[in-house]
């Protein structure tokens, strides 16, 4: 009965890639690898850690809400909605630009691809060997 | 109902063909396009009897740099005060980063006009360091350089006890420094202009509308500090400027509501001196976010100082957050000077506010509002006690 229920618990955890996302960056980026502080200023805007890499293309979606919101919520714990009206107080501002935004996976992938100093985040099932992985978010 | 209706078709026609987000790039040139929207209505539910700027008084003034004021005599439910909507466009060279970035607002959707509020250029100097030169907000707030855009701010209409002010902008140079010090993000602002208003809004309220008053802000210097780690945030600012008033027109006697010719030195063109004082401590953790505010205003030789604050506390619950805030303002007699301490300005305002997120990029907000003129028994004009209820729908495109 005991063995059932735990086939019955691991049966029913979604695959461990279904929750991961991964910031990537092209597979040539002298970025190896980004702690989770420093890609939360990079999409947040703030601190030095963007100003260290002034040629970076930073990427985000327009079309994605359900990967956005996972993305947003395990990075700082806030909705799409607070981490709008967050931006709304940067950019509004003119202090800084929220991050580039692409219509789907394929289109940051293939962002990736061509341009070397381009970082983004997609689903870790969707990763390919023209992007490393810097980090990954549970 | 016909100003209603007209009013909302006005907006409706300048929204519909601009909720739109502009992206593009040509020739080493990149441009941003954006936008934000608030319709705002609002309905003085009690209050004493006041009047000010000729206006049938309970009122409460959420911005008093636009004038925009809530007043009985408007009818039921009052559209114009904090509708607003602005665009904003940045264009960048992609390679040296140098950009220029202007907003502008149309508001007081009654009688439509457009206010520029920013258009400056920026031109990283290096890593660290960006200069600025053109026109900015003063940063004398926490939200002073989105003051406007309601979906940046957690409160229907911005606390008037601190946010109000003759001046918001000023015309000049700004140098922008970022470092990190350990956990802590570290921004430092230094600023120089000047500002000059004319027909200002501010004293338009305390003077009537056919007074004309022109004010300038010269010499205009100071800087804002912001520390930064995880969950904390710090901001502390200091702006020194010479000021002058000129009420072209006299002032609008209160007691009698009739012109008569501007007596006060301060309001005929005698310079002074201010030095302003601000600072924010804002606590995010988790659900919770607590938010401080203090400003003191010294203007030596004057009659008055300027005392504010405010403290509030928004707990986070999904799509919802709730707020409570309290704001004060004291005008504080320097009696050395021969000012009168029962002809101060005085007011304490309690805020209770729900927020709803309807969608990533809009909201609906709910503000109940309930402010005590405590001014001296000499000081003119009165606001009167007062109670309003404010609706805003907020977007940002």
């Amino acid at each position: 009965m005991r063995i059932a229920l735990y086939l019955l618990l691991i049966l029913s955890l979604p695959p461990a890639y279904a929750a991961s996302i991964a910031v990537v960056v092209h597979k040539d980026n002298a970025i190896d690898s980004l702690t989770r502080k420093q890609v939360a200023d990079i999409y947040m805007g703030r601190g030095t850690e963007l100003r260290k890499h002034p040629d970076l293309l930073v990427l985000d979606y327009q079309g994605d809400p359900k990967l956005r919101e996972r993305f947003y919520w395990a990075l700082t714990g806030k909705s799409l909605a607070q981490i709008n009206a967050y931006w709304a107080r940067l950019s509004f501002s003119g202090q800084a630009n929220a991050p580039h935004r692409l219509v789907d996976q394929a289109a940051v992938l293939q962002s990736i691809k061509r341009n070397a100093d381009t970082l983004g985040f997609v689903d870790a099932a969707n990763i390919n060997d023209d992007v490393e992985v810097v980090l990954n978010l549970e | 109902m016909i100003k209603f209706l007209r009013s909302s078709l006005y907006l409706a026609v300048c929204l519909t063909p601009l909720v739109v987000q502009a992206e593009s790039a040509q020739d080493g040139f990149a441009f941003t396009g954006s936008g934000f929207a608030t319709i705002g209505a609002g309905h003085i539910v009690s209050g004493t009897p006041g009047f000010i700027s000729g206006k049938q008084c309970p009122c409460f003034v959420p911005d008093f740099a636009q004038e925009d004021v809530y007043h009985s005599g408007a009818g039921y439910v009052q559209i114009a005060p904090s509708t607003k909507l602005g665009l904003q466009g940045t264009i960048t060279h992609t390679d040296s980063r140098f950009a220029i970035t202007t907003q502008v607002i149309l508001r007081d959707i009654d009688s439509p006009h457009a206010t520029l509020e920013l258009l400056f250029a920026s031109y990283p100097v290096s890593d660290s360091l960006t200069l600025h030169v053109g026109r900015k907000r003063i940063p004398l707030f926490y939200y002073s350089d989105v003051q406007d855009v309601g979906f940046a701010l957690p409160w229907t209409h911005l606390p008037p006890q601190l946010y109000g002010w003759e001046a918001v902008n000023y015309n000049g140079i700004s140098v922008q420094h970022v470092a990190q010090l350990g956990e802590w993000d570290v921004v430092t602002n230094l600023l120089a202009g000047k500002e000059h208003v004319t027909n200002s809004g501010y004293w338009a309220i305390y003077n009537g509308e056919v007074s004309k008053t022109n004010v300038q802000w010269n010499h205009l210097v100071g800087g804002n500090i912001t520390l930064h780690q995880s969950w904390f945030e710090a901001r502390m600012a200091y702006i020194q400027s010479d000021t002058s008033r000129v009420a072209r027109n006299g002032v609008i006697n209160p007691l009698t509501q009739t012109l008569q010719a501007a007596t006060d030195p301060f309001l005929l063109g005698q310079i002074t001196q201010q030095r302003i004082y601000t600072s924010a401590l804002n606590f995010d953790f988790e659900s919770w976010v607590l938010l401080g505010e203090l400003l003191y205003i010294d203007r030596p030789g004057a009659t008055f100082n300027d005392f504010a604050d405010r403290i509030g506390i928004t707990h986070r619950m999904d799509d919802w957050e709730f707020s409570v805030g309290i704001s004060e303002y004291i005008g504080k007699a320097n009696t050395a000077a021969g000012g009168d301490p029962q002809g101060q300005e005085h007011h304490l305002n309690r805020a209770l506010t729900v927020r709803r997120f309807l969608t990533a990029n809009s909201d609906l907000k709910a503000q109940f509002d309930s402010q005590h003129d405590l001014g001296g028994i000499h000081w003119q004009p009165k606001f009167g006690d007062v109670s309003l209820l404010s609706l805003a729908y907020d977007r940002v495109f």
